[in-house]
């Protein structure tokens, strides 16, 4: 009697014993999905997932050792403790393998390794992951598409480690992730990084980027970042622009109506003085020469005077007309916004209207020039072009900035940069480029260095219908210390070779 | 005309037929870890049940004067196996999990204790008479004593005590001077308690470390519930229960049948010990040594299966007992079936 109340107990009234038996017995197993591939604009993976064995061995003597070892192709490291990892990328046949007969002493644990193909040229742009999460650049910013989603299974298993699948059991496949068709070419990418390189080694550079982009549809091509790291110098860091800012001083004193094509002003050879400081010119002329002239020469004390005659205000309109101080809202990780505020002393509207007192990234000044090279519209720059099965093909215009009227008048005038003033080393023999050089003080301790400067080149081509857009920033170069002596053969060796692969590719 | 007891035979089967399925499904894992055909245990104990059903025979048409005649022999032959499972080497006597219990024959490996048990009942329910003088008694006592002395040496000590309890509560009901009884139990009762702080193993099963079998049979049972998992479908027997099927196997009856069946299981063997004790008291008029020996084989029975179930459900600290009819494992079987066998013979005697 006394043994069926204890077993009615146990059986029926007692949940302890309950509770034991459903968290023993059912063992709720995650699957994890494959990621996403990232593809460049020609199908080419830049990011893709696979799945792949990680081969512990937790016995002393593996029987075999060194003949497993072999045949799995991996190395040997004796020295780490039990269980030790032998390798992470054993292909997935090799399971069985691996894991009968038990005694061996390996087991294997699958999971998808993330493989970038093109990781030198591309590490700053596409990111990398961590256990699953997109930690930088792409792999984060579209993480949510990448990711996927995970599956639950509940399976039973034994107490020597055995695991039975439950049939009908609660389960929840894993989803794949989605994946990504992008706007960069692989192909440009690779140009672009390798002249980067180059030039930042060459010139000593702390860092540098390249962006080349369709200034058509604002889709970027490539973007290029040295030295290596997952830091994307392009749009994370601020910077202030320099000379390259000056074609927007000059678009709104013609907007204004406050020059007209044949103006001529009066440049001094020593800069002028604004409240006591000194605005210098690089080009060491003096006399009278046409505005077009000052900008092609990039005569830093005729837009200083330019800008005081026009006023704070308007700078800062224009300013923000063609997008700085707001974030271009890529679809990348990191984006800042650049610092851009309303200016009242005229020496700060004298620095504002050289492009100096306040801080951009570099695709904002892509998708500056943009608006002069395709007729006047402000775009969002594109990095997408599919997500799974949904296209991302249209152009999304913020809004018209110039009438054509002037974005004409702006492309002869950053033609002629290149023809013969500033950017001439930009030039190439058969394809008409404009572009507008950059040398940037840097702001230290206080005042602006003469020595620590960003140089910069942007430029597009061909003129008549601009396809590309490109824009080369090197910081702290320390031998050619203006942008158009190291910016600029930059631009010319990567536009080269970009029109040498176009070529061969139509 | 007298007929017999038609309801033990058919019980009988009944559970032997119960048994066979629950060693299949507590064995089959098991089975399949040790690299075997998952009906491994089951073949083998299937056999084993044709084999007592034989023995059932037997014991149902042995000639019960000659049986009485021999039961000295008998009880010295098993009091000799004893001995020599002690002093036999490992191929006939193997060492298993530290303790020497079973005889290697060549078709089957027997626990000599089952068979010594099966004589112990038979030798005092044949002198029962003579067993009221407590001279005689006090004799066949320490007879008895060297046996039970050499199984727990073995060591199998919860044997030991079942022999003692069975030979205890049968002299009670012969009729032996129940102060001697309740003496002698006392110091055998002190004996064990020595024993148990002696061999380190038994100790181990009274502390809290070995509760983990313990453990593992209530978390079955409770998985079981009311109405049970299903056969086939219970977890228990994945090794987290060991000695599934045999010291456990109760476990697994109450996990994959529940609550229900279990108790009907457990009815069903209280069913035959009920009756043999029914038979046992129309007997004690006309055949007191029949009587005495239904009331012995009725007790034998009883007190292996509260045992079994009393260390299932953790009233008891786990011990090998295992469970008449049901749990894996020959000798047990057969020599239960033997006695079950002339328990059906003796209920022709009267009429229930």
């Amino acid at each position: 009697m006394i043994v069926i109340i204890k077993l009615f107990h146990i059986q029926i009234l007692d949940s302890k014993y309950k509770n034991l038996a459903k968290n023993q017995f059912k063992l709720k197993i995650t699957r994890f999905p494959q990621r996403g591939t990232i593809y460049d604009r020609n199908l080419r993976p830049i990011a893709y997932s696979i799945p792949r064995l990680m081969v512990y061995q937790y016995l002393d003597s593996v029987v075999d050792y060194y003949g497993i070892l072999k045949y799995l192709k991996i190395k040997d490291n004796t020295n780490s403790k039990l269980p030790k990892l032998l390798s992470d990328d054993v292909p997935i046949e090799y399971r069985k393998f691996i894991i009968s007969p038990k005694e061996r002493g390996l087991f294997a644990i699958k999971y998808y390794k993330r493989l970038y193909p093109f990781f030198e040229i591309s590490q700053n742009l596409v990111g990398f992951v961590s256990d699953m999460d997109g930690m930088e650049g792409l792999e984060r910013s579209l993480d949510m598409y990448l990711k996927g989603s995970v599956g639950y299974e509940e399976v039973f298993q034994s107490a020597d480690g055995k695991r039975f699948y439950i049939p009908y059991s609660n389960k929840n496949e894993p989803k794949r992730g989605l994946d990504v068709i992008t706007t960069i070419d692989m192909k440009i990418q690779n140009i672009a990084y390798n002249h980067l390189k180059n030039a930042v080694i060459s010139e000593g550079a702390n860092w540098g980027f390249v962006i080349v982009a369709d200034p058509q549809s604002g889709e970027i091509l490539a973007m290029a970042n040295y030295p290596n790291s997952y830091k994307n110098y392009s749009i994370q860091y601020m910077y202030e622009p320099g000379s390259t800012f000056k074609i927007f001083t000059f678009a709104k004193a013609l907007e204004l109506n406050l020059i007209s094509d044949s103006d001529s002003v009066f440049v001094n050879r020593d800069g002028i003085l604004v409240d006591g400081y000194r605005i210098k010119n690089v080009e060491k002329t003096s006399g009278y020469i046409t505005y077009g002239e000052a900008l092609s020469y990039s005569i830093n004390s005729a837009f200083a005077k330019l800008g005081i005659t026009m006023g704070g205000n308007e700078l800062y309109e224009i300013a923000r007309r063609v997008g700085f101080g707001i974030r271009t809202d890529v679809l990348l990780n990191g984006e800042t916004n650049g610092i851009l505020k309303r200016r009242y002393k005229n020496i700060d509207i004298a620095n504002f209207a050289i492009g100096q007192g306040f801080s951009i990234n570099g695709l904002q000044m892509v998708m500056a020039y943009s608006c002069i090279a395709n007729g006047g519209y402000l775009v969002v720059p594109r990095i997408i072009l599919k997500i799974g099965d949904t296209l991302y093909s249209n152009r999304i215009v913020v809004r018209k900035c110039f009438s054509s009227d002037i974005s004409n008048k702006l492309k002869l005038i950053l033609l002629d940069v290149v023809e013969r003033g500033s950017g001439k080393l930009a030039k190439m023999d058969n394809i008409k480029v404009a572009g507008k050089t950059g040398t940037s003080q840097k702001f230290l301790d206080g005042s602006y260095s003469d020595d620590k400067v960003i140089t910069s080149f942007i430029g597009f081509f061909p003129v008549e219908y601009p396809k590309y857009l490109i824009y080369v920033v090197l910081d702290e170069p320390k031998f050619n210390k203006f942008g158009g002596t190291s910016a600029a053969p930059v631009f010319k060796r990567i536009a080269r070779d970009i029109l040498k692969y176009q070529t061969l590719k139509f | 005309m007298l007929k017999n007891d038609i309801y033990i035979l058919f019980v009988y089967l009944i559970l032997l037929a119960i048994s066979t399925i629950v060693v299949y499904t507590s064995s089959s894992y098991l089975a399949y870890v040790s690299n075997k055909p998952d009906f491994y245990y089951m073949i083998s104990h299937f056999s084993k049940v044709l084999i007592a059903i034989g023995f059932f025979a037997l014991g149902y048409f042995t000639n019960l004067e000659i049986l009485k005649k021999y039961s000295f022999y008998i009880f010295f032959v098993s009091l000799l196996l004893l001995l020599l499972v002690l002093i036999l080497p490992s191929p006939i006597a193997p060492e298993i999990r530290g303790a020497k219990r079973w005889l290697n024959l060549f078709v089957m490996s027997i626990q000599v204790s089952d068979i010594y048990r099966l004589a112990v009942i038979l030798l005092i329910s044949f002198i029962s008479k003579s067993l009221i003088e407590y001279k005689n008694f006090l004799t066949i006592f320490l007879l008895v004593f060297i046996g039970i002395f050499l199984i727990a040496i073995e060591p199998n000590l919860s044997t030991a005590g079942m022999i003692v309890l069975i030979f205890l509560i049968t002299s009670f009901y012969i009729g032996v001077n129940i102060t001697l009884i309740g003496l002698i139990g006392l110091v055998l009762f002190l004996l064990g308690i020595l024993a148990i702080y002696s061999f380190p193993h038994a100790m181990a099963r009274f502390s809290s470390t070995e509760a983990y079998q313990v453990l593992q049979s209530k978390v079955g049972l409770a998985h079981g519930g009311l109405f049970g998992v299903g056969i086939g479908d219970g977890k228990a027997k994945f090794l987290y229960l060991p000695d599934a099927h045999t010291d456990f196997i109760f476990s697994i009856i109450g996990e994959e049948m529940g609550f229900i069946f279990a108790v009907f299981i457990l009815l069903l063997i209280m069913f035959l010990v009920i009756r043999g004790l029914i038979i046992s008291y129309k007997l004690s008029d006309k055949f007191f040594e029949a009587s005495v020996l239904a009331f012995a084989i009725s007790i034998n029975i009883a007190i292996y299966t509260l045992g079994h179930i009393s260390v299932v459900v953790g009233i008891f600290p786990p011990t090998g007992i295992s469970m008449p009819f049901i749990s894996f494992g020959g000798s047990s079987l057969i020599v239960n079936s033997f006695l079950l066998g002339i328990l059906y013979q003796i209920s022709r005697l009267t009429r229930i």
